[in-house]
């Protein structure tokens, strides 16, 4: 056996054995076992040249078997964070990856699937148009319901009326518009702030809840 | 009216330089038609729309960057393959020198960096591992075996950032963000203790990292939101006792430019309405995070905040600002001693710390 193979032996032994005890890599490391063993099975590099189609067929495998692990991966950590629509991205990159016939294929179905992710991410991430109110909303509670002397009733309830009505301009004016960039015809849907990814991240219980959702239907009206 | 040219160029500048590089090495073929289609599209939605957040919005669900970005690798891909070809065999040095070489151009483009050193030492250490006179196949083994295809990834880089992550958030006094940093870099270091050749991997180490900081998140939203409303409490307590002060005709917070008559209503606006407000705000206080005005001074937020320096109250203020709360009623008055006591206060400089 020459040099420069046995050379080339010992590098795709150190692929597989990179991923030999990897709970993550476990398609990876039966593509390189299987990559190790078509190399091993050669002598030479003009016998290994002499099963080029195989070695280029398992060059794509190799690809297709990283893609698997890594998605199955993600897939895994994002439905564990309750992270459904990031999810999606991995279950569709892993329903069509055995299809793959060349590497270039195989990139440009993973960007074309996470292009559309990102919009669905950008899309989903909409709602947190709503906590993002939070302060607005609670300065036209304060200038509602305080308890205050007759004389300044009117003024604390134009200052109400005031942050409404610039709430509603701005949401119609410019939010509303910017949103239905990304998805025509968009509205707040409030049923997904109960989504664990939206509900986690708004620090207040149920009951608040439904009142800021009751009163941000009448600040931002779709 | 176009795109402002600033926001277009910054968007689409890498893209046309992407372009140029194509046009340059004269590519042509499917690929480069696409690229060229993508990039043609850009520029007329640039010429277009005069809405940038509307302008991105189409950029990015048109799919023009992925395609554009798709389309350029496969030109890269063709022409790599055009080279290869030309020369007909194999040659397993050769593939090492153009290895080499693709390292070695691509030490410049760290030089602005300020971790510059950190970053190219381990293409510095691949490069000389290639130039130590072993051949291309050893060259790839030695990568992956001394973990070098990893540093240069970053990894090194990585720990290091996770540990100034953590130093960042003890310098900012934000005692959740060093727990969150602390978990982080336990994981790296968890991972690279069981890590193939001592390296984390970078993919599962991204996604630790994205549920740990899931999991995190939350405490962040409500330590901030804590944070956001009792200071509010603070200083609505504050604003309301020195409006009766002699000092509030002349203070800016009551001023107003309109004249004396407007600053004496902006005066008795604070003096009758905010004992209003402060009992709906602390009201909220408690309905979202079931905290009592007194928890406030037990919270790790207000000793934070104040050593931090972004709340400057003095230890003296504080104290004064409980004393007063139990006075902040609606429809009600200070009584003239604690009038005084803000008085004394202000004029002994003891409101804020220097």
């Amino acid at each position: 056996m020459d040099t420069i193979f046995n050379d080339y032996l010992l590098y795709y032994e150190a692929r597989m054995k990179r991923r030999q005890h990897s709970n993550v890599y476990t398609h990876s490391y039966q593509s390189e076992k299987a990559m190790y063993g078509l190399v091993a099975s050669c002598s030479s590099l003009e016998d290994l040249q002499a099963k080029s189609d195989e070695f280029r067929r398992l060059s794509v495998q190799n690809a297709i078997a990283l893609v698997k692990d890594q998605e199955t991966y993600r897939k895994k950590v994002y439905e564990n964070c309750k992270e459904f629509i990031r999810a999606e991205a991995s279950a569709a990159i892993l329903e069509k990856i055995d299809g793959m016939q060349t590497d270039m294929e195989i990139v440009e179905m993973v960007n074309q699937v996470h292009q559309q992710n990102n919009i669905d991410i950008t899309v989903d991430q909409l709602v947190d148009f709503f906590y993002s109110d939070f302060i607005a909303m609670e300065n036209i509670e304060v200038y509602q319901q305080a308890i205050i002397p007759e004389a300044w009733r009117k003024e604390c309830n134009d200052h109400a009326q005031e942050a409404m009505d610039s709430g509603k301009k701005i949401w119609q004016e410019n939010q509303l518009p910017n949103a239905r960039n990304w998805k025509p015809g968009w509205t707040l849907d409030y049923k997904l702030l109960y989504e664990d990814r939206h509900r986690r991240l708004i620090p207040v219980n149920d009951v608040e809840m439904e009142k800021k959702i009751a009163l941000h239907k009448l600040y931002k009206p779709c | 009216m176009p795109i402002d040219k600033t926001y277009s160029d910054a968007m689409l500048g890498t893209f046309r330089n992407m372009m140029q590089e194509c046009r340059d090495k004269k590519m042509s073929g499917k690929a480069f038609d696409t690229m060229s289609d993508a990039m043609d599209r850009m520029e007329a939605f640039a010429l277009e729309m005069d809405d940038v957040s509307a302008f991105t919005a189409k950029l990015t669900t048109e799919g023009l960057f992925t395609d554009f970005s798709t389309a350029y690798g496969e030109a890269l891909a063709a022409e790599g393959q055009k080279k290869y070809a030309a020369s007909g065999t194999y040659d397993d040095n050769a593939l090492l020198q153009q290895t080499l070489e693709a390292y070695e151009n691509s030490l410049p483009s760290y030089n602005d960096h300020p971790d510059k050193d950190k970053l190219q030492a381990p293409i510095r250490e691949v490069i000389a591992l290639g130039r130590s006179g072993i051949n291309y196949p050893s060259f790839l083994r030695l990568l992956i075996e001394k973990g070098l295809d990893k540093a240069m990834e970053g990894s090194i880089l990585s720990r290091e950032a996770l540990e100034k992550d953590i130093q960042w958030a003890a310098e900012m006094y934000q005692p959740v963000y060093v727990r969150r940093n602390r978990a982080l870099l336990a994981k790296f270091d968890e991972m690279a203790t069981t890590a193939a050749f001592g390296v984390p991997d970078s993919i599962v180490f991204s996604m630790e990292r994205f549920s740990i900081e899931s999991a995190w998140q939350p405490e962040i939203n409500r330590y901030d939101a804590i944070v956001w409303r009792w200071g509010r409490l603070l200083e609505l307590v504050h604003d309301w006792i020195d409006a009766y002060t002699s000092f509030a005709p002349f203070d800016e917070r009551y001023v107003s430019t309109r004249g004396m008559e407007e600053t004496k209503r902006n005066i008795r606006y604070t003096k009758e309405c905010y004992p209003g407000f402060f009992r709906v705000r602390e009201d909220i206080f408690n309905r979202y995070f079931g905290m009592q005005w007194n928890d406030i001074f037990t919270h790790e937020s207000l000793a934070a905040e104040r050593n931090s320096k972004r709340n400057r109250y003095t230890d003296a203020y504080i104290a004064f600002i409980q004393e007063v709360y139990p006075h902040c009623i609606p429809l009600e008055n200070p009584s003239p001693e604690l009038v005084a006591r803000a008085e004394e206060l202000h004029k002994s400089k003891q409101v804020y710390i220097a």
